[in-house]
């Protein structure tokens, strides 16, 4: 459908990125509910690569667990993205229906599984989603989950390119990328992921830094100072220092005292320090823990690849 | 008072120092690589079915009244100049030359605005690929056509560019694929090959693929997947390494999963993707045009004082040897009584040109009557003993680059 913003009416605000706004949008014909991302065009820019890159990716992702983009309006000065129009996202979700924030185990089951497979669908399509977090996973009232927000996502090479380190919201920025590898790759998603497990778990961010040292120190704090023994090579990343203040590693458990075992082996996998030992998303969706689901629930939740 | 980011320019340019240490690289290229055996077959799969979608339509190009085949090169050569002086991405010339094709495959351009179109492609294929600092503004964009785009065209531009092409950027190109190979052929049982053959196999597969774009009669022909194998193929026999084709051809084609949409592409016969005929057929034609870069490439590869040269003459001794049971010298039509106000300049290349069967005066391609070297053949000064002198000579005098502009 070839769109003009007038068949939109403008709703309240949801929220408001470094490049653009969005707002909650009613097609006027029809009555549905959409979201609207509006970018303004800067003169000398032209469209934004941010925009570029979001949309072109996001029209050959198609999968159940990844917003869909309708359309796209362009006019001179505004960029309108019409996109499917989803209750909530994560965080209010925790918000309104966590005890303190903390969801029940069954839904965080639910819902890593569903993270887990729209990720394993960008990284089959050779895509880094590079912004993971609660705000950019979106709920249905039908309890989906649907991956959203692919403003900072690039497709990467088979040799990788080189990336910018400033990607990922700071708290779920994986700790090579923290100690300034700019060669990253599919892992950096990983540990996002599983950050937003243990945040889920607990309602409580798992690493809430205040900047990138920080952020660091939050991360050795539980996971242990790496050290060339436990990670060869480490000492070579550009931030890495000698002077650290030295921790052990802590048993998750303490932590999320709720969580079974299998689930905490599972979280282990995920939130591993050295980023080619982090488990990769096909082999997370085969992990036991996942096992359980019942059938009727992985057959709401068809392969993405075979959809 | 000192904003909180006075060091932050200077932390940036530490810290990418130091992200280039060798070690970081080698542990970081590992990481990567562990990954990326689990995926590759997905991505073979995903890149394939996009580029299906993503295919320019010859047949509606040649529908252009204004435009024609014998100005692509030249749009193609001033863009690849570009290219190599801002120092782009290796995916960002294919992914010009596709965007330029699709949208000339979608509207009528007018013959001055083609290279407004090809700028235009050129900026977003980049916006799409590079790094953020390298993205030329409006400005540049007006300088390198000198001025002779207003800079709100380009804006216009596009804007229209993006909606006609129904924003479908980012398509697979040639060296994602050849990374792809490269990757397969790594992995291949009883095949051990060393990271600087690695690297010349991949310079030499790209700089085929690149060449072969100038080239509509095969380019439009066949697809970016079997451009490259056929390049990565060849580049193979140049560099004269040990790899059994029909074992590589047979692993990727059974790496390949079925998708209905795409039937009419699997040949019905032996239900292959890549099949070995047309391989073959391709690698023929290549052949023959593997030493007739145009300008640009000739300037980036053939610069007797870059890198690639040594690589290059390797390709040139291989194709000599290669061509001369395919044109034997009995084909050499009798010169043609030229008349003799032509000027010298312009007789030096026709003595160049092939004078083989099905050289017409027009590139309009067709499968059958190919018809080659729109530029002119580079020639090792003696082709038989060319080790001994082992200098290409090739002339870099070229004149200085024109902005493209077509009046009548």
């Amino acid at each position: 459908m070839v769109g003009s913003s007038s068949q939109f009416q403008q709703l309240e605000k949801l929220g408001e990125g470094t490049y653009a706004t969005v707002y909650k949008g009613r097609n006027r014909t029809t009555g549905a509910l959409v979201a609207l991302k509006e970018i303004n065009l800067d003169s000398e820019e032209g469209t934004p690569s941010t925009a570029i890159r979001e949309i072109s990716l996001m029209k050959e992702l198609d999968c159940e667990n990844i917003v869909t983009l309708y359309d796209v309006i362009h006019t001179e000065n505004k960029l309108t993205l019409v996109f499917e129009h989803l209750d909530k996202d994560l965080k209010n979700y925790m918000e309104i229906h966590g005890k303190n924030g903390a969801l029940d185990l069954k839904t965080v089951k639910s819902f890593m599984f569903q993270l887990l497979k729209g990720i394993m669908f960008c990284h089959d399509n050779r895509v880094l989603h590079r912004d993971l977090k609660p705000q950019n996973l979106l709920i249905s009232h039908k309890g989906e989950l649907k991956l959203g927000d692919f403003g900072l996502a690039r497709a990467y090479g088979i040799p990788f390119n080189t990336f910018s380190n400033e990607v990922v919201t700071l708290w779920y920025r994986a700790p090579d990328v923290l100690l300034g590898s700019r060669a990253y790759t599919t892992s950096i998603d990983i540990w996002s992921a599983g950050c937003i497990f243990a945040e889920m778990c607990t309602g409580k961010p798992l690493f809430p830094g205040a900047a990138n040292d920080d952020q660091l120190l939050k991360i050795f704090r539980l996971m242990g100072t790496p050290n060339e023994r436990t990670w060869p090579g480490v000492s070579s990343y550009p931030n890495f220092k000698n002077n650290w203040q030295i921790f052990v590693p802590q048993d998750l458990r303490l932590l999320i005292p709720n969580l079974d075992n299998m689930g905490l082996n599972l979280l282990n996998s995920l939130l591993q320090m050295r980023p080619e030992s982090r488990i990769t998303a096909r082999q997370a969706l085969q992990h036991p823990w996942f096992h359980e689901l019942s059938t009727p629930l992985m057959h709401h939740l068809p392969d993405p690849q075979y959809q | 008072m000192t904003s909180p980011d006075y060091f932050h320019q200077i932390r940036i340019s530490n810290s990418s120092f130091k992200a280039s240490n060798f070690n970081l690289q080698m542990m970081e290229f590992k990481s990567h690589n562990l990954i990326i055996n689990e995926y590759q077959q997905d991505i073979l799969n995903h890149l394939l079915s996009l580029e299906n979608q993503t295919t320019p339509n010859l047949s509606l190009i040649q529908q252009q009244p204004e435009i024609n085949l014998k100005m692509r090169p030249l749009l193609l050569d001033f863009l690849m100049d570009v290219i190599n002086k801002l120092n782009f991405s290796k995916s960002t010339f294919p992914s010009t030359v596709n965007l330029i094709d699709r949208y000339c495959s979608t509207r009528i351009v007018k013959k001055q605005h083609y290279q407004l179109l090809g700028l235009t492609c050129l900026w977003i294929s980049c916006k799409n690929l590079d790094a953020k600092y390298k993205i030329p503004n409006l400005n540049d964009l007006s300088k390198m056509c000198c001025n002779c785009y207003d800079k709100k065209l380009f804006l216009e531009m596009e804007n229209h560019l993006l909606k006609s092409l129904n924003w479908i950027i980012t398509i697979p190109t040639f060296d994602g694929f050849i990374d792809l190979y490269l990757n397969l052929l790594q992995n291949f049982p009883k095949v051990k090959i060393s990271n600087n053959m690695l690297n010349d196999l991949k310079i030499l597969s790209i700089y085929i693929c690149e060449l072969i774009q100038f080239y509509p009669n095969i380019y439009f022909n066949y697809n970016t997947s079997l451009i490259s194998l056929t390049s990565f193929l060849i580049s193979c026999k140049i560099l004269n390494l040990s790899v059994n084709i029909n074992e590589f051809i047979y692993n990727l084609n059974s790496s390949i999963e079925i998708d209905k949409d795409f039937e009419n592409f699997y040949d019905n016969k032996t239900n292959d993707f890549f099949t070995f005929s047309k391989i073959s057929n391709l690698s023929k034609l290549l052949i023959k045009i593997l030493k007739c870069p145009p300008p640009s490439l000739k300037l980036k590869y053939f610069n007797d004082s870059c890198k690639f040269i040594n690589l290059m003459e390797k390709l040139i001794n291989f194709t000599n040897f290669k061509n001369e049971p395919v044109t034997p010298k009995t084909y050499k039509l009798p010169p043609t009584p030229v008349s003799n106000n032509i000027s010298p300049k312009y007789k030096s290349i026709i003595d160049n040109i092939d004078l083989t069967p099905g050289n017409k005066e027009d590139y309009l391609p067709s499968p059958n009557s190919p018809n080659f070297n729109i530029h002119p053949p580079l020639m090792l000064p003696n082709r038989k003993r060319s080790h001994e002198s082992n200098e290409p000579k090739i002339d870099l005098k070229r004149s200085k680059s024109v902005p493209l502009i077509y009046k009548d």
